[in-house]
């Protein structure tokens, strides 16, 4: 198990440090800089472009209660056994299967100009709806929001029928017999005893908003129209890459990683409950 | 009365599914039809599959466009990385499930923690690394750092599989007076082999479908994967002229990963579930 930890620490625990060390320097890719305390971090503060990139972050959160509504809706169908169930869940899974790049080169052609969505709302008479949607400052960050929740949907679903496969069916019967509908059922029984997945779900879901939004904005974007969509995780990139400010990137990658703290936390919260609860 | 009632919401039940579908597939859709349009005849809506499709896209990106190269690195780097982070993990596994030692609960505890740190933070600090070591533009640089970012995904997933793993086995090689490493290659390995294979799987799609990873440390043409190239021809040059080649090569993309499902999708999707309850 030696070399697992050694790799480990290499990758991710060793820059961890190294990280927090950096956000207090001017360092530079070339320079090693020196220390400046948090001046790096005020900057950031007074950086409007920052505040933007961590309402976008916020908005792209939105995803985690759309994609639970959504798939526990979903879930509650495919359990009761419409025809074509097994169909549907398949198809409903397919999104999670290509890279975040594959699917965002192919949003980047349905969402544009002339691509296909706006030829199928100008094709049934609705173009007041058509967009430049991925051009646009006010519809940019929304669309991105739609393909991450397009993405997230079917993977939610997959595991919450994983959950309710485990669910006592005699259980909807019953509550079935005492004239409750069966929506009613799957509420009222089935979805309290899923409060775990749920958790998790939302989780998963945190972790994609402030670790996963790269690939998306990198391909759809690129941080436009007028910056309007940065990210975060797209920031960092920029500095660190396109400015090469070592020490304001490292800033910006400890502030990303009180994300992870915030994951840590929930987990340590959830725990400590189940023990004595 | 009653039965409309139920009528119309098994109607409303079934389109609602209907419409999640149709939306799921259409961008899919949408990909493929685009990527057997001939390239001078892209025009008007991209909505029905042309009369007169061609294969000429596959052909061209793949000898003009750099995709077989690019096929070959994503097929290093998912696979080495893979293999790499699947063999240390499971070595991490056999110690955290067969021995006692101080500080175990808290090391797989930390271990588990760093998944959900975001990959680009400790990517600053690897890179400058990276660059002091001579290894930007190195195969083993994007490799190593793709395996360490999988290695405590798959150990969280072999520890939960090696948990249920028989003690007595082990016990009786113990009294044989096997060593902990042949019990490891003898018993452990053997053992698990479906998980081991799962979690080698999850981890190289994983590693196929990033992009971060090898933009950074792959930055020459010669080493770009997939994911690099549909990202550089992508916004670049996105007259509609390219569509039909750029459909091409994202469906050249995802066809490795469709093929994986469709073998092994039982055991795959177990694997996420369980890889998820982390």
């Amino acid at each position: 198990m030696l070399p697992a930890l050694a790799l480990a620490g290499f990758v991710l625990g060793f820059p961890i440090v190294k990280v927090l060390q950096y956000s207090l320097t001017d360092r530079t890719t070339f320079l090693d800089g020196s220390f400046v305390g948090l001046d790096n971090y005020s900057e950031l503060f007074h950086d409007e472009l920052f505040w933007r990139a961590v309402k976008n972050n916020l908005i792209l959160l939105l995803s985690v209660p759309l994609s639970i509504a959504l798939a526990l809706a979903i879930t509650g169908i495919l359990y009761r056994g419409v025809r074509g169930s097994r169909i549907y869940e398949l198809v409903i899974f397919l999104p999670f299967l290509p890279a975040i790049a594959s699917i965002a080169v192919v949003f980047l052609y349905l969402l544009s100009d002339g691509g296909p969505l706006n030829d199928l709302l100008r094709g049934v008479g609705l173009d007041g709806l058509a967009h430049a949607w991925l051009r646009e400052p006010e519809t940019a960050i929304w669309s991105i929001l739609g393909v991450v929740l397009w993405k997230r949907i079917g993977f939610t679903v997959l595991l919450f029928m994983a959950r309710m496969a485990s669910i006592d069916r005699t259980q909807f019967d019953a509550a079935a017999v005492d004239g409750a509908s069966w929506a009613r059922a799957y509420w009222q029984v089935a979805v309290p005893q899923m409060r775990g997945i749920i958790g998790l779900a939302a989780v998963l879901g945190f972790i994609e908003a402030f670790s996963w939004t790269f690939a998306y904005i990198a391909i759809l974007t690129q941080g436009g129209p007028d910056r309007s969509t940065y990210t975060l995780e797209y920031l960092l990139y920029k500095l660190q890459f396109d400015q090469r400010l070592v020490g304001l990137a490292a800033a910006v990658a400890v502030l990303l990683l009180l994300s992870a703290v915030v994951v840590a936390a929930y987990r340590v919260f959830r725990a400590q409950r189940e023990a004595f609860a | 009365m009653r039965t409309a009632r139920r009528l119309a919401a098994g109607v409303g039940e079934h389109g609602f599914l209907l419409a999640v579908a149709l939306v799921s597939l259409f961008p899919l859709y949408v990909m493929l039809v685009a990527s057997f349009q001939r390239t001078t005849n892209l025009s008007g809506s991209g909505l029905l599959p042309t009369l007169d499709p061609t294969f000429e896209n596959y052909t061209t990106v793949w000898t003009e466009f750099g995709f077989d190269r690019m096929f070959v690195n994503s097929t290093i780097l998912s696979l080495s990385s893979a293999a790499i982070a699947v063999l240390l993990a499971a070595g991490a596994a056999y110690g955290f499930t067969r021995f006692r030692f101080a500080g175990r609960g808290v090391l797989l505890a930390a271990l588990i923690g760093t998944m959900a740190v975001p990959p680009i933070v400790v990517i600053v600090p690897l890179f400058v690394m990276m660059s002091d070591l001579g290894l930007v533009n190195e195969l083993s640089s994007a490799i190593v750092v793709q395996a360490g970012l999988n290695i405590p995904f798959a150990t969280f997933l072999l520890v939960t599989y090696m948990r249920d793993l028989p003690n007595e086995l082990f016990e009786a090689a113990e009294v044989d007076g096997a060593s902990r490493w042949r019990q490891f290659v003898e018993i452990a390995l053997p053992m698990s082999v479906p998980a081991l294979v799962t979690t080698m799987v999850i981890c190289a799609m994983y590693a196929w479908n990033e992009l971060l990873i090898p933009l950074i440390f792959w930055q020459t043409e010669q080493l770009a994967t997939l994911m690099v190239g549909l990202a550089v021809l992508a916004p670049g040059r996105s007259g509609a002229q390219d569509i039909p080649l750029l459909m091409a090569g994202v469906t050249i993309s995802v066809l490795p990963l469709a093929v994986a499902f469709l073998i092994g999708r039982k055991a795959l999707i177990r694997g996420l579930v369980e890889g998820g309850e982390r």
